[in-house]
């Protein structure tokens, strides 16, 4: 039993930042309707920056109290991916149509890339030694500040301006929302969600390799939001649910089906589009007023 | 001192002149010139294709214009950003609406005045009192402008699964928020029975005189136009051919040459049909 827990909480974690990093893609892509293919960059740009805070400028500067060092370890991993979505956002948002898509794909191939060459991080082999400052209180407690600070933000002034831009812009910019700067803002604040849940996801391996930048780990954030319910942040949870569970519960399967996860993926999307391209969230809803409603014929036919 | 004094008497609110664009080849607005004055409906009409709606897209920041001159009184807007344009007090409506689909009918009207609201985005995550009263304040201001066009038993609708008529009427409720001195209305009346369109006419003249607003119209109804506007300026190819009172513009044979085309000059001498259709 205190083995099924111990093994259950490193699962559980990565439930925790896997939705925090789809909360971020959710405000880019439902929220502003863009697509940005290369989440994982900004993710993997915030956990080497957050570890290479904790392990080397923590130190340096006399921070060692765990709690300090983790909280400003967040900091420096949500600052930094900012600094990335801005650099990747500012020249091309100016841009119409899926260039976006195209610069933040072209972003993460070179982010991966960067991060093998220096050394100073450990290059290919990954970015080890670092402490375990993250735990499970930490990833929920963010997880959960991050999901509430995105539903009160849809009712902020910006957050109103973002969802009109994504609806039509040319109607936005009618009506004197700065459409520019609704983009660029959604997707930098998405990229720095991103960043945080990197620095969580390092100071809970201890490890990050410049894997974590690839185009596979986009894709399975976009899947996530996708799966999940574009519109809805927990839809995006939801997602983030399922793309790490599935692997997971698949871990006692036999190696042939094992293997074919992306195939399973595939199939639920398909499934998704055609049964509820709202994502699961919007047929649970469908289905629970539904039931709902039976119970009452039910209850009904019993007089 | 003669402008200053003349802009008083007619208090010309938007001034376009000699606006000029080009597509590679096409001149497809040349030398158009207009003014709109406070409380006041300007008609703008001419058959399909004439240019009308890329007037607006000029008047609005859309496109920039080759030639020519953009004031809002003495604000120079020409050529400037589009939502810089409308927070400097010009609304417009869209011939094809263009609503907020994913947005409720109230989310519309709000999302018009995101901009406008002091309360920073930090200020607002952490719900301030300042903020939270800001927020009230300008909800109020939602559902007025809402009840003002009739929409209040549909603030939760979804904007796009309204009847038409009513999503013409959120789309100027929504321009309203932006606080607008000059309303630009494309096609308002598309699409609507006689009913809904004398509606609309009553709508329009509350709003100009309610709010104090000058309202410049695109319109193919003929009688909505000849009722509701005291100036009309006639569009043909891009270039004024007529600008007047409704009854000068329809008595002048280059319109009805526009309308009609040139054989109809011997056995029509005016613009209004019997039943009032549209002519076009």
């Amino acid at each position: 039993m205190e083995q099924l827990i111990e093994y259950s909480i490193l699962p559980l974690m990565l439930f925790g930042i896997t939705a925090i990093q789809a909360l971020g893609l959710q405000l880019i892509l439902g929220g502003a309707g863009l697509l940005s293919l290369g989440h994982a960059a900004f993710y993997a740009i915030g956990g080497y920056s957050a570890a290479a805070f904790s392990v080397y400028a923590g130190p340096a500067l006399g921070i060692t109290q765990p709690f300090l060092l983790m909280s400003l370890s967040l900091i420096a991993g949500g600052f930094s991916a900012l600094i990335a979505g801005l650099l990747v956002a500012v020249p091309c948002l100016r841009l119409q149509g899926d260039y976006l898509a195209m610069a933040t794909l072209g972003f993460a191939e070179i982010s991966g890339t960067a991060l093998k060459n220096i050394e100073s991080v450990g290059g290919t082999r990954g970015f080890t030694g670092i402490a375990k400052l993250s735990s499970l209180a930490w990833v929920f407690v963010t997880l959960g500040l991050v999901w509430w600070a995105l539903s009160r933000f849809r009712r902020t002034g910006l957050g109103m301006a973002i969802q009109a831009t994504r609806d039509d812009e040319i109607a936005s910019r009618s009506l004197g929302i700065n459409t520019y700067s609704a983009k660029l803002s959604a997707f930098v604040v998405g990229s720095a969600i991103a960043g945080i849940a990197g620095a969580l996801y390092v100071h809970a391996l201890q490890f990050i390799s410049p894997d974590e930048a690839d185009f596979s780990r986009s894709v399975i954030i976009v899947l996530a939001v996708v799966i999940g319910g574009m519109t809805s942040l927990f839809g995006s949870v939801l997602g983030a649910l399922i793309l790490v569970a599935v692997p997971e519960a698949l871990r006692f399967a036999p190696d042939a089906i094992r293997e074919q996860r992306m195939i399973y993926f595939a199939l639920i999307v398909i499934f998704v589009m055609l049964f509820s391209p709202k994502g699961l969230q919007s047929l649970l809803m469908r289905l629970l007023p539904r039931r709902k409603a039976k119970t009452a014929t039910a209850r009904g036919g019993s007089k | 001192m003669i402008p200053l004094s003349d802009r008083k008497t007619t208090n010309v609110l938007l001034k376009a002149e000699k606006l000029t664009i080009r597509f590679g080849g096409l001149v497809a607005v040349q030398n158009f010139s207009l003014s709109v004055p406070a409380k006041q409906i300007v008609g703008l009409i001419g058959p399909n294709g004439a240019g009308k709606t890329t007037v607006f897209n000029l008047m609005t920041g859309v496109y920039k214009p080759n030639e020519g001159s953009v004031h809002l009184e003495d604000i120079e807007l020409t050529a400037r950003g589009a939502h810089i344009i409308a927070r400097s007090g010009v609304a417009r409506t869209f011939q094809n609406i263009r609503l907020f689909a994913g947005l409720t009918v109230l989310e519309n009207v709000v999302a018009a005045q995101s901009w406008q609201r002091r309360g920073k985005s930090i200020a607002s995550l952490l719900s301030w009192p300042s903020v939270v009263a800001e927020e009230k304040e300008f909800l109020k201001q939602a559902k007025s402008v809402l009840a003002f066009v009739g929409l209040s038993d549909y603030e939760e609708w979804e904007a796009t699964s309204l009847p038409y008529g009513l999503q013409r009427k959120l789309e100027i409720a929504r321009a309203l928020m932006t606080r607008p001195r000059v309303l630009l209305l494309d096609e308002p009346a598309a699409g609507m029975n006689p009913t809904e369109k004398d509606e609309l006419a009553g709508l329009v003249r509350k709003i100009c005189s309610n709010y104090g607003l000058g309202v410049l119209l695109i319109e193919h109804d003929m009688k909505f136009v000849m009722d509701l506007c005291s100036q009309i300026t006639v569009l043909d190819h891009g270039e004024v051919i007529a600008v007047g009172t409704p009854s000068e513009v329809q008595k002048n044979p280059k319109v009805i040459e526009a309308y009609l085309g040139a054989d109809s000059l011997s056995d029509t001498n005016s613009l209004d049909t019997p039943t009032g259709d549209k002519l076009v």
